[in-house]
Parts: structure tokens; C-alpha cells; sequence
């Protein structure tokens, strides 16, 4: 089994992400980076996601070239003070790989004391789960300051501010009850919106048994993954159109030159084409000729042996001076004129990005 | 273009090669070109396309060398 870090594994990744723009592709490897440095245990997690190239190939089915483009130059012609709520796909994918890998609420820290009443939980119903947004803004956008760094069970402590946000049921219950017991509430709210949360993830933790599934599978995925990510990088290449442009007054110039001294070479070139096209029709002829003539008119066989000699040798000559012809029609005259056509391409037309 | 030419040229090699060697055996074995050459006037009347192309050679050297042109 090939042993495989966080350094190996994102630059595999890396390199299987050119398909994306460099700012997507930098965007997707932070977020890996901050996955592993998330959890404690980097080979389960590694285990857990399997492959670069299977991270490739979910973030590559999440990812559509075209419209990044379009998005950006959209989000480059706003104004810089106005936030662009859009998540792209690609980065919801990868948010769901780390849902899957990266529980947010460790399962040992769940305790009796968190659990949670019938009663309580429906003071929330919906509106106080965290969206996949949310999550990602609170696990990646707010531990991206590298001066605070924050492990997962830290990070949880994000919530009870939405928790804080999200609470009408505090004015119900406790509007007459002082300062100090709404802030209890809160944080007990706090604790319940964690568990919510945690309640969430608890199908990702059955995660092992599908990831046994996916080893299976891993193999003849791979070359599906290579396949796709090699049609990625294809369509990646062809977006990036040129157009040739002419430069007029070169280009008039060089047709008035070279047609002429091209038509002269072609014409000197001429000379030996049809000189030896002559003579391959003659040997030819005369080979088959001689062939004809030594099985029909020679009674001494030594005679015939000399002609059948002689005829082969003609017919030989023929094929060289035949694939000689064949040789400056192809090549020479050809590859004349496809050299001028392409020192005009080079010399008149410049290539500018359509 | 390049394995075109090995081609060709092996063929035509092995071709004379396989033609000297017939000529060389004729000779060897009792061949004559006088004989030869007899054979073939009679049947293909060598001699008169070889003058018709003296003659032919000879109109284009007075027509292109000779002083009065």
C-alpha cells in the first residue's frame, strides 16, 4: 500500500485540479488543507477521503468551467465593498466531503447533560439548523484567520450566536425571568442548536460502512475519474480561444513577393519532377517489354537469362525514378509551398485572445 | 516519407541485385548480346528507333548550337 500524506495528498490534488482556474483551484486546496488541519487523526481522514483522484473527480462533477468564468467576470465588474453570496458547487461539494470526514461535534463530547427535551426542540423546528452555507462559513471563512486558529470542538462555539439570533423562545418563557436567566437560556439553546447539528451529522457517522463500499468501487472509478478529469483539462484548453488577425499592408507585401519567386521554384522544381516521371514511363515500358520478349523470342536460354537480367533491372530503375516524381510532388513542390503559406502566417497574422 | 524511401530502395536493390545476377549467368552460360540484339531488331525493330532518335538528337543540337541561329 503506498503511504500517502497531507503534503502528497494536496499536491496530487493539485495537480489534478489545472483544469480549474488558479483562483478555484487555490480556493479548493485551502479548504482541504484546513480540513486536515481540522481533525486529529490525518490517516483516518485521509482513509476517510479515499483518493485525490476521487476528490478530483467530485469536486470536477461540481465544477462547470464556463459559469465560474462568467461569475467572475460578473463578481470583477461589482463593486469590491459588495459580498457575493453565491457558493460556487464546487466548494458545497467539498463542504459535504468534509461533512462526511469531519464530524463538527466530536461523538465522546456528547453527553447526557446535552440531550434534549421534546418540548425544547421544537422551539427551533428547521430554522435553527445550519445550513450548509452557514457550515461552511463557520468552519472555513471564520478559521481563516491563521493568528486564531480554531480545532473543531472550538469552532462550535460559533453556533451559539446563531443560536442567539434564532431565539424567540426566550420572550415566551423567560420574559419575565431576569437578565441572567436569559442568558442561560441562551446557552442552553446554544448547546441544543449543537446537537442539532450533531443529530445532523449522526448518518455521516455510519460513513465507514459506505466508504467500505467505495474502496470496492475505487478501482474501476479511477479510470472513470482519469477519464473525466483528462475531458476537463481538454475543454479547459479549448476555451481559451485565438483569433488571427491580419496585418494588411505585410501581408499584400509578401503576397506580391512571394507568389512570384514561389511560382518560379515551383517551376524550376518542375523540371526533375517531369524529367523523371519521363523516364520511370520508359524503364517501365522497357522492363516490360524485355519481360515479354525473353519468355517469347529467345531460343537460347543463356539469352533469355540476359534479358529477364536486364528487363528486372529497368523495372527496378522505373520504381526508383517513379518514387522519385512521387517524392518532389509530395515533398518538395509540396513542402515548398507549405512553407511559404505558413512564413506568411507567421510574418502577416498575429494571434490576439478572442 | 522517410520509410517509403527504405522501402523503395530495398526493393530496387534486391531487384538488381537479382537482375545483375541473371545477366551475369546468361553470360556466363553462353549468352550473346549480338545475338540478342539480332533477335530483337527482328521482332522489335530496335535499329530504326535507335536511328529515329539519332536523328531527333542531332535536329536539336543544329537548331540550339549551330552558328547561324
Amino acid at each position: 500500500m503506498i503511504s500517502i500524506n497531507k503534503q502528497k495528498f494536496l499536491a496530487e490534488l493539485g495537480r489534478l485540479l489545472t483544469f480549474m482556474s488558479e483562483e478555484d483551484r487555490q480556493e479548493a486546496l485551502t479548504l482541504y488543507a484546513k480540513m486536515f488541519d481540522d481533525v486529529e487523526d490525518e490517516q483516518a481522514l485521509l482513509q476517510s477521503l479515499l483518493s485525490p483522484t476521487r476528490q478530483a473527480v467530485i469536486i470536477a462533477r461540481a465544477y462547470d468551467a464556463n459559469a465560474r468564468k462568467l461569475q467572475a467576470r460578473a463578481k470583477a465588474r461589482r463593486d469590491e465593498d459588495e459580498e457575493d453570496d453565491n457558493t460556487p458547487d464546487f466548494v458545497l461539494a467539498i463542504l459535504h466531503v468534509y461533512e462526511e470526514c469531519v464530524p463538527l461535534l466530536p461523538e465522546e463530547e456528547v453527553t447526557e447533560e446535552d440531550s434534549v427535551m421534546a418540548n425544547q426542540f421544537s422551539l427551533f423546528e428547521d430554522d435553527g439548523r445550519p445550513t450548509e452555507e452557514s457550515v461552511y462559513e463557520e468552519t472555513f471563512v471564520l478559521h481563516e484567520t491563521p493568528e486564531d486558529p480554531l480545532p473543531p470542538d472550538e469552532g462550535e462555539e460559533a453556533l451559539p450566536e446563531e443560536g442567539e439570533a434564532l431565539s424567540p423562545a426566550p420572550e415566551t418563557e423567560a420574559a419575565a425571568e431576569t437578565a441572567e436567566e436569559s442568558d442561560e437560556v441562551d446557552a442552553f439553546i446554544a448547546n441544543f442548536s449543537i446537537q442539532d447539528n450533531e443529530i445532523d451529522e449522526a448518518p455521516a457517522k455510519s460513513t465507514p460502512l459506505v466508504l467500505e463500499e467505495r474502496r470496492v468501487d475505487s478501482v474501476d472509478e479511477e479510470e472513470e475519474v482519469r477519464a473525466l478529469v483528462e475531458d476537463l483539462l481538454d475543454e479547459a484548453e479549448e476555451d481559451v480561444v485565438l483569433v488571427r488577425k491580419p496585418r494588411v499592408v505585410l501581408l499584400v507585401l509578401f503576397v506580391l513577393l512571394a507568389l512570384p519567386l514561389t511560382l518560379l521554384a515551383v517551376g524550376l522544381l518542375l523540371l526533375p519532377t517531369l524529367l523523371s516521371l519521363v523516364l520511370a514511363a520508359v524503364m517501365i515500358a522497357a522492363g516490360c517489354a524485355g519481360l515479354i520478349a525473353a519468355f517469347g523470342g529467345f531460343p537460347v536460354l543463356a539469352d533469355i537469362l540476359v534479358v529477364l537480367g536486364c528487363a528486372i533491372i529497368a523495372l527496378a530503375l522505373g520504381l526508383l525514378l517513379l518514387w522519385l516524381f512521387i517524392w518532389f510532388v509530395g515533398t518538395a513542390i509540396g513542402g515548398l509551398i507549405r512553407g511559404v503559406i505558413r512564413l506568411g502566417g507567421s510574418w502577416c497574422y498575429k494571434e490576439v485572445a478572442a | 516519407m522517410k520509410s517509403g524511401w527504405r522501402v523503395i530502395l530495398s526493393i530496387v536493390l534486391i531487384a538488381a541485385l537479382l537482375g545483375a545476377v541473371c545477366v551475369g549467368v546468361g553470360l556466363i552460360t553462353g549468352g550473346e548480346w549480338a545475338r540478342i540484339y539480332s533477335t530483337l531488331d527482328s521482332r522489335y525493330h530496335v535499329a530504326a528507333y535507335v536511328d529515329y532518335v539519332q536523328q531527333v538528337i542531332a535536329v536539336f543540337q543544329e537548331a540550339l548550337f549551330s552558328p547561324a541561329a
